[in-house]
């Protein structure tokens, strides 16, 4: 049998999992998202409130976070459809921090100390069976009409605009979807720890939901989920001091991003020309060349030695 | 009568067997030409035949996959672009390229970035605003803001402004109106007149070739004529051929 | 009144930090197309560096500064060299998370090595307060404010009056057409990141000094608020990176004085959500740059 700890720590990444398709969900458009955890966390101050503060039955905290959610995520998208890339970042970052500013200021939602307490009501099996449904979902939603509509608005929105997509609403569409998803994650959070903290909001955790998915796989739903499980379950089996562990987490992320830049799980399979094994050794050597300057200085040489 | 188009003058700028690939797709397949000191060639064809690949290829922008340039003896194609630039090539590239958000001043001095310090440039940027009266008016004026043919001069005179052994001009008529065109045309024949040897890549071909000394008519990456320039013109063949009309 | 005019002083001395991270990012996005999330932590390292000048060598405040801006430099162009350069032509994301990676391994590897604690300078860098018409102010804001104002001055007019200058604004405009003039894009982008993580160093030295505190994590506060910093003042923009700063600065002065010192940390975001919806090119920026 798996030990308490670990049904906690593997609970704990079901829950990250959610949000992480979320994310998926938000850059199946080609959409930024440095806000996630916001929307995460915006799901779990509503489902506490509903549950802790009010009282109401569990079920119903995921209406209230999930309605909730889906109003605030069109009315920004709908506000800031015209940010692309770097500035919708931007924008998502700061809505997120400005939440955070929020709920350290308002007393009724526990200001720095956070809301608590929340009902522990969040079992292994119930995140167990959203991330099932949630999995479901995503492997319908790939083959559907929708779901390509996504991937042609990500790869070219002006030939998806050709062809008669609603770039602007597809891309707000993806946009209140994935949030959508964070706002579960972030019921189920909030109802595991029976507390939800500002920095539950913060960019920080913002910044770790988008490296699971880019260390996964930008690709498609199995990223995400990969990336989440490696890296929540990593830290944990290596072991080292806890700034070691850290140290070497980052300097993975680097390496992973430096050799595939798209993510661990690509579309494309194992010995591709541009598969994991072939793309091994180019990345080296371009970063030794970037490094040293041998190369330069190499190919210089042999200009140097034709000159007549 | 001349039958070759280098005739044992004083090669500036040689090309052998020059392939450039786009990953796998072939763009420029072994092209070979040589343009002598103080002459004017011109590459002439069609859409996607390889002319810019060519030219990208020369200043060090493209890896070539294959085949050696020799710019006065000196092989070049190894070297990464700025050092090209530095030997003494200039290139006003498609569509101008100048630099939007600095003043017409700037964008010459950036021409002689290769040579700063010079205490010549002075007398150089005298020479060239006296050969472009119109950018003089402007020095101070910011570049993006120029009409289409303004920035076509700037762009030439910011080639000017290195001095070059060799300037090449890509499309250098390309969204002209047919007045501004025959302007520039003219603007490139004095210069060469002036001792600047200029390779030029036209799809106008009929200016181009009233111009030229000698032209190489490309198609699907390679060369398939050459000739005189102006016999080039006259011969209705090629014209049906090749330059469409 | 008094009140007033203290809380624009210790603003104006902030901002400078401010404004000084603020063009680093703009100077590196604008060059490199890239936010480089790992640049507040060149701030950092340009932080512990100047510390452990002072501390284990006895050095002075000149001295840390420059050693710092030396070894902060070098670190800037390693984290370009390594993180950015063989992500930078695949998706917008990669280059995004690459960095994110170097910032946490520096954080944690700072917090491994000075422990995770805020270390204080040695008592000789205590810094000593004026009176002036009732104006308090330390010397170490004096010097800030001047350093910072003197920093941004020499930027500009580096920028704006010299052939490198020159170069770094062409390869921005035009990586292509730069090499074309002769120019070693590679060369620019060096400098680039060097100016960009010496004015993070010195940045780094001087608010460690002035709180008296070097911390493995400063660099995500600074670091957030140099980001908004840059927007604000208008992508790509040195006049915006160095007026937004400033103006962040004394508006979080203002707000501690005036509101409360809770909302401090939020203004900057308040601040860049306007900005974003009303005038998403910044206050003193041209268009919306888009890639
Ligand atoms: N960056 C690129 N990647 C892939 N293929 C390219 C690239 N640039 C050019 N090509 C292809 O190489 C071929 C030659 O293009 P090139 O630009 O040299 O033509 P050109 O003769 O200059 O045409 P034009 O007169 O339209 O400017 C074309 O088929 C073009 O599609
Ligand atoms: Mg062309």
């Amino acid at each position: 049998m798996i030990s308490a700890y670990w049904l906690e720590i593997l609970t704990m990444a079901g829950i990250m999992s959610i949000a992480a398709l979320g994310l998926y969900a938000i850059k199946a458009t080609g959409q930024l998202s440095a806000g996630h955890a916001a929307f995460m966390g915006l799901g779990g101050y509503a489902s506490g409130v509903v549950t802790g503060k009010l009282g109401l039955p569990f079920f119903l905290s995921f209406v209230v976070a999930v309605a909730l959610v889906l109003v605030v995520a069109t009315a920004f998208a709908y506000m800031t459809s015209r940010l692309r890339f770097f500035y919708q970042a931007v924008g998502t970052l700061a809505f997120g921090e400005t939440l955070v500013l929020v709920m350290y200021n308002v007393p009724y939602f526990g200001g720095a100390s956070g809301l608590q307490p929340i009902p522990l009501q969040t079992t292994f099996t119930l995140v167990y069976v959203i991330l099932g449904l949630s999995i479901y979902f995503f492997i319908r939603f790939e083959h559907s009409r929708l779901g390509q509509a996504f991937r042609c608005v990500w790869e070219d929105d002006t030939v998806a605009a050709s062809m008669g997509i609603d770039v602007t609403k597809t891309r707000i569409l993806s946009f209140t979807m994935g949030s959508a998803f964070a706002a579960l994650a972030g019921v189920l959070y909030a109802h595991f720890l029976g507390i939800i903290e500002p920095k539950d909001l913060d960019f920080l955790r913002s910044l770790t939901l988008l490296i699971f998915v880019a260390f996964g796989g930008l690709e498609t739903h199995w990223g995400a989920l990969f990336g989440t499980y490696v890296l929540t379950l990593l830290p944990e089996v290596a072991r080292f001091s806890v700034y070691d562990r850290y140290t070497i987490y980052g300097a993975l992320i680097v390496v992973t991003m430096v050799f595939r830049p798209k993510g661990l799980l690509t579309r494309k399979p194992l010995g591709a020309p541009d598969g994991p094994i072939a793309r091994v050794g180019m990345p080296l050597l371009r970063v030794l060349a970037a490094v040293l300057p041998v190369g330069r200085r190499a190919a210089k040489a042999k200009a140097r030695a034709e000159r007549p | 009568m001349v039958r070759s188009a280098t005739d044992g003058a004083d090669i500036v700028l040689r090309v052998t067997g020059l392939e450039v690939r786009y990953g796998v797709i072939p763009a420029v397949k072994g092209v070979s030409f040589a343009v002598p000191r103080g002459r004017l060639h011109v590459i002439v064809g069609a859409n996607g035949a390889g002319k810019t690949t060519t030219l990208k290829a020369i200043t060090g922008l493209i890896r070539a996959s294959g085949g050696t340039v020799e710019l006065g003896g000196r092989p070049i194609h190894r070297l990464p672009a700025h050092e090209i630039a530095r030997a003494g090539i200039a290139m006003v590239p498609e569509g101008r390229r100048v630099f939007a958000k600095m003043s017409v001043y700037e964008n010459l001095l950036m021409g002689s970035f290769a040579q700063r310090g010079d205490p010549r440039l002075k007398q150089r940027m005298e020479a060239v605003l006296e050969r472009f009266p119109r950018l003089r008016e402007r020095t101070s004026q910011l570049a993006g803001t120029l009409s289409g043919g303004e920035q076509q001069m700037l762009a030439i005179a910011r080639g000017l402004m290195a001095e070059p052994k060799l300037l090449l001009l890509d499309e250098p008529s390309l969204g002209l109106a047919p007045m501004l065109l025959e302007e520039v045309f003219a603007i490139i024949k004095r210069i060469n007149d002036d001792g600047v040897t200029v390779l030029m890549v036209e799809q106008n071909s009929q200016q181009g070739l009233q111009v030229a000394n000698w032209a190489y008519v490309m198609e699907l990456g390679q060369i398939v004529v050459q000739d005189e320039a102006r016999r080039l013109l006259d011969s209705d063949e090629v014209r049906r051929a090749y330059l469409g009309g | 009144m008094l009140i007033f005019a203290q809380q624009v002083i210790n603003g104006l001395m902030a901002g400078s930090a401010y404004s000084l991270l603020g063009l680093g990012f703009t100077l590196i996005f604008g060059i490199l197309n890239v936010i480089n999330i790992a640049h507040p932590e060149v701030f950092m390292v340009g932080a512990f560096l100047g510390w452990m000048l002072v501390t284990y060598a006895n050095a002075n405040l000149l001295v840390a500064i420059v050693g710092a801006t030396i070894g902060a430099s070098i670190v800037g162009v390693l984290i370009e060299r390594i993180a950015i350069r063989p992500v930078r032509s695949a998706l917008v994301l990669s280059p995004f998370i690459s960095t994110a990676g170097v910032s946490i391994f520096l954080q944690q590897g700072a917090a491994r090595v000075f422990s995770p604690e805020p270390q204080p300078y040695p008592p000789s860098m205590a810094t000593v307060f004026h009176d002036v018409g009732g104006l308090q102010f330390s010397t170490m804001q004096v010097i800030s404010l001047a350093v910072g104002a003197a920093l941004m001055i020499g930027l500009k007019l580096f920028v704006d009056r010299t052939w490198l200058g020159r170069a770094i604004r062409a390869t921005a405009m035009d990586r292509e057409t730069a090499s074309l003039m002769g120019v070693n894009v590679n060369t620019v982008v060096a400098l680039t990141l060097v100016i960009a993580s010496a004015l993070a160093a010195v940045a780094g030295v001087l608010v460690s000094v002035a709180y008296n505190s070097t911390w493995a994590f400063m660099g995500i506060t600074y670091g957030l608020k140099g980001m908004a910093v840059m927007v604000v003042g208008g992508v790509g923009s040195l006049e915006g990176a160095m007026a937004a700063g400033l103006i962040l600065g004394v508006a979080e002065a203002l707000t501690v004085g005036y509101i409360s010192s809770s909302y401090r940390d939020g203004i900057a975001f308040i601040i860049l959500t306007f900005i974003l919806l009303l005038r998403p090119s910044g206050l003193f920026g041209q268009r919306e740059r888009q890639r």
